[in-house]
């Protein structure tokens, strides 16, 4: 074995002078990290007060710190300790109260809204341009499909809705699998939990979590045999669930850890992602497909058992292009599902559709607004026996 | 397999590892099976089409030794030559070139069915081919000794670090370095493991981070402001760069770890103030390739001022084909020549002129650097459209809207905002101390500072999103 031609030359002149000079460069490469760290710490603290907003700079070293450090900051004992986002989202009926119950008007008509802010945005924009709709809205931010189609299974059959429309987001298919906004938004989590929905013999099977409101919520975090319960069924259940993501340990308090923990924590994001949907669109063998097909076929049935007028809202978010109108149109129609996609009224590859944080603008949310209050009219306006005619056919 | 992976990481570890207990013709060995393995992460098939073109030129090479007839010589080369521009020519230029054809017939109201090949174009193929084709042509022109060592060879072809995006190797730069046993020096060790980090900083903290901004504003069609496109063109000039420079550190960096030496790509090109200099500056080991093997060839600047522009227009046009094959890339390349052939009759006229000195001349120096800038810029805006209905609305959209500052480009990532002025000023220094290795001279601190300062915002950059190096697709 030729040692020599591998090894580090001793030729070369004050070989340890220069040794000892990197090596001092490193020690102090490792004192000014840990002063950059110590830095970001003092200088960017992330509010203690849940009410207070961070700022972005905040915000961006927060995002890192694991999930049940994150939890312990956004959910406090009382509601005057807990951070407005703790509320969000909850699949609580009680919660519910508040949302209009009846049309403001007399011959009115009560739209019910389940999705998410791009639900919420168009319903509003719905309400505002024709005074007879009243929009009784239930959703939770970036909500996947499971939480919509369960807060719609919660609330059909109650109140005197004539429209039910599903707020369907693309990019909030990769939460199918998912039992909390905790668990599927690591950055910034969202503390509201809903079910997991599977297919078992062409029927749709829902596994609940074992937290389903902020007082247990609550609860849970002040009990650890409680919250191990908890985070088994994660572990057990939701795709996204990471030990290392959720945890709570002492490196939490260094920036550079948090830093490396948002790294890995999108890494891995993507690759689900990918596991759902590539560039070209979304993969019919993703497991979630089929389950959302079966979401969509449940919701036509008891709406059209209940006479209630379903209608799809396909939000095809930054990236999606048409995608999700390719993967659901063909149910849609089949089903005789009323829908708009928002690719026809504001493509996604058009950034002024945008505005800043990834919602879209608000002439792009009347423009949508105007296709989906027109299709809804028209079906207010066709008799029942021509509907059912139209399905037979 | 790509560089910024936690893959190459550990392929690189093990790869290192198995070198440094090894003799030089185990080393070999061992990283032409690497290389192979590298390579085949991408897709084993294309591993084939690379094993063609090493028993080819290997084969022509060692003929080219024993023959001495000129007509045979140049029958041989022709092989080579064949061969490998075959292969580059129908896994990477087919489909262009019969779409086009069908395209210009229609024009014509002719109907042409073309069959188009569903064929995805290997990785890196436009790098080993011109790469290997060096070999040759220098054998056939006496330059070099054919070597008999096939494995050596192959591994000239095939090595790892600059295998997928070059620097594109000379056989008589890189051959020598194989067929000898290597030294490991510190400071070579020290240097690799800077460019490592530096081009992994460069492509994951800027290239990635701006990627988003940019793909926005370039995918959007034609719904875009002027404001739009000044900011999408000027992050893309800084993302290519940043890219490809970044892919072209990690290389050498890697190389310098086994104690291979694998030439500059990059000497900050966007100091240059003419285009002459850029082409100097900017993917220097294929702009010395087109001027060695193509340029000179055709006769240079040696047969008059229409010669030599035309030998300057053909240089750069081929040389935008090579990076793909699509017309703006052609485009690209004629804007190449064109400035190029502007620019000569100036600089002739510079070199009788008295040189300036003091303050005009720093001041006449930024003027020119960055106006030429502007220029480059506007060729990336060449590069990186899908049409040429694209450039055509761009470039009215540049005179028709301008200052128009309604902007819908996303902002680039924090970690990207912080990590451009820490590249602005890292590069003015090298380009002020006329040397990469600038900071080998600071002292203990401001070294440390400067590691420090790297490793923390390339830890923020991690969360960018990865995207592909750009130079994979050509």
């Amino acid at each position: 074995m030729n040692r020599h031609n591998s090894s580090i030359s001793n030729s070369e002149p004050s070989i340890q002078t220069r040794l000892r000079t990197n090596a001092k460069a490193a020690l102090w490469a490792v004192f000014f990290l840990f002063l950059m760290d110590v830095s970001v710490n003092l200088l960017f603290p992330y509010p203690g007060d849940p009410h207070a907003m961070p700022n972005a700079v905040q915000r961006y070293f927060e995002y890192g710190r694991s999930t049940e450090a994150k939890l312990e900051r956004l959910i406090g004992p009382t509601d005057e300790t807990t951070a407005p986002i703790g509320f969000a989202g909850w699949l609580n009926p009680d919660d519910w109260a508040s949302q209009p119950q009846a049309p403001a008007q007399p011959d009115g008509i009560l739209m019910a809204v389940y999705g998410m802010s791009f639900a919420a945005d168009v319903g509003n924009a719905v309400c505002e341009m024709d005074p007879r709709f009243t929009m009784r809205f239930i959703g939770g931010p970036s909500a996947p499909p499971n939480f919509v189609y369960a807060a719609y299974e919660l609330d059909r059959g109650k109140y005197p809705i004539k429209v039910a429309v599903l707020g369907i987001l693309a990019s909030s298919l990769r939460g199918m699998d998912t039992l909390t906004g905790i668990t599927m938004n690591f950055e910034q989590p969202y503390p509201f939990t809903y079910p997991i929905y599977r297919v078992q013999g062409g029927a749709l099977y829902a596994e609940w979590p074992a937290i389903r409101s902020l007082p247990e919520l609550r609860s849970a975090l002040a009990d650890p045999v409680r919250w191990n319960t908890f985070v088994e069924q994660l572990a057990t259940h939701d795709r996204y669930y990471s030990p290392l993501l959720f945890e709570r340990t002492p490196l939490d308090h260094s920036a550079i850890v948090r830093m490396a923990r948002r790294a890995w924590a999108q890494r891995r994001d993507l690759q689900i992602v990918e596991s759902l949907h590539d560039g070209s669109g979304f993969k019919e063998s993703a497991p979630a497909v089929p389950v959302l097909r079966a979401i969509l076929r449940g919701f036509a049935k008891s709406c059209t058992a209940e006479g209630v007028i379903p209608f799809v809202y396909l939000v095809n978010d930054r990236g999606y292009s048409d995608h999700l109108y390719r993967l659901l149109a063909p149910t849609l129609d089949s089903e005789g599902i009323n829908y708009v996609s928002t690719h026809i009224y504001a493509p996604s590859d058009n950034p002024a559709n945008f505005i800043g944080d990834g919602h879209f603008t608000e002439a792009a949310n009347t423009r949508i607004a105007e296709a989906m209050h027109g299709e809804i009219f028209a079906e207010l306006q066709t008799p029942l026996a021509e509907k059912r005619d139209l399905l037979r056919e | 397999m790509s560089f910024a992976s936690i893959q190459y990481a550990v392929f690189l570890t093990i790869v290192y590892g198995l070198y440094r207990m090894m003799s030089h013709r185990q080393q070999n060995l061992m990283l032409l099976a690497a290389s192979y393995i590298f390579y085949g992460a991408w897709d084993w098939r294309f591993l084939g089409l690379m094993l063609i073109s090493t028993v080819i030129d290997y084969a022509v090479a060692l003929r080219l030794r024993t023959a001495e007839a000129p007509r045979a010589r140049k029958g041989l080369l022709l092989v080579s030559i064949c061969a490998n521009l075959g292969l580059l020519g129908a896994f990477k230029y087919f489909n262009f070139f019969a779409s086009s054809l069908a395209d210009l017939a229609g024009a014509f109201g002719i109907t042409l069915h073309w069959t188009t090949l569903s064929i995805v174009l290997p990785v890196g193929i436009s790098f080993y081919t011109f790469q290997t084709l060096s070999y040759t042509i220098d054998v056939y022109r006496r330059k070099l000794e054919a070597t008999d060592r096939f494995f050596d060879f192959a591994l000239f072809v095939a090595f790892f670090p600059q295998l997928v995006a070059g620097p594109i190797e000379r056989a008589s730069h890189l051959l020598p370095q194989v067929l000898k046993p290597r030294t490991i020096t510190w400071d070579q060790s020290t240097r690799g493991v800077y460019l490592i980090a530096f081009g992994l900083f460069k492509k994951v903290v800027i290239a990635d981070g701006v990627a988003h901004s940019v793909d926005t504003i370039y995918n959007a069609g034609l719904n875009v402001t002027w404001a739009d496109i000044i900011l999408a063109t000027y992050l893309f000039a800084l993302q290519i760069y940043c890219d490809f420079s970044g892919y072209s550190d990690i290389a050498r960096g890697s190389a310098k770890l086994m104690g291979f030496d694998i030439m500059v790509n990059f000497r900050l090109p966007y100091f240059s103030s003419n285009p002459s200099e850029f082409w100097r500056r900017w993917h220097i080991s294929l702009s010395t390739w087109l001027r060695d093997y193509l340029y000179s060839p055709l006769g240079g600047n040696h047969h008059g001022t229409a010669k030599t522009y035309r030998n300057l227009m053909t240089t750069m046009v081929l040389g935008g084909l090579w990076h793909g094959a699509a017309w703006n890339f052609v485009l690209w390349g004629v804007f190449q020549g064109a400035i190029l052939c502007i620019h000569r009759p100036f600089a002739k006229g510079r070199k009788d002129a008295p040189p300036r000195t003091g303050l005009s001349a720093w001041v006449m120096q930024a003027a020119s650097v960055a106006f030429f800038f502007h220029v480059t810029c506007y060729g990336w805006l060449l590069f990186r459209a899908r049409s040429f209905e694209q450039i055509a609305v761009y470039t009215a959209r540049l005179v028709t809207d301008f200052g128009n500052l309604h902007t819908s480009i996303p902002m680039p990532p924090f970690a990207t905002l912080l990590g451009i002025p820490l590249l602005v000023l890292l590069d003015t220094c090298e380009y002020q101390k006329g040397t990469a290795q600038f900071y080998r001279h600071w002292v203990a601190p401001a070294r440390g500072l400067l590691y420090a300062a790297l490793a923390f915002v390339f830890l923020m950059g991690t969360s960018n999103e990865p995207s592909q190096f750009i130079y994979f697709q050509f």
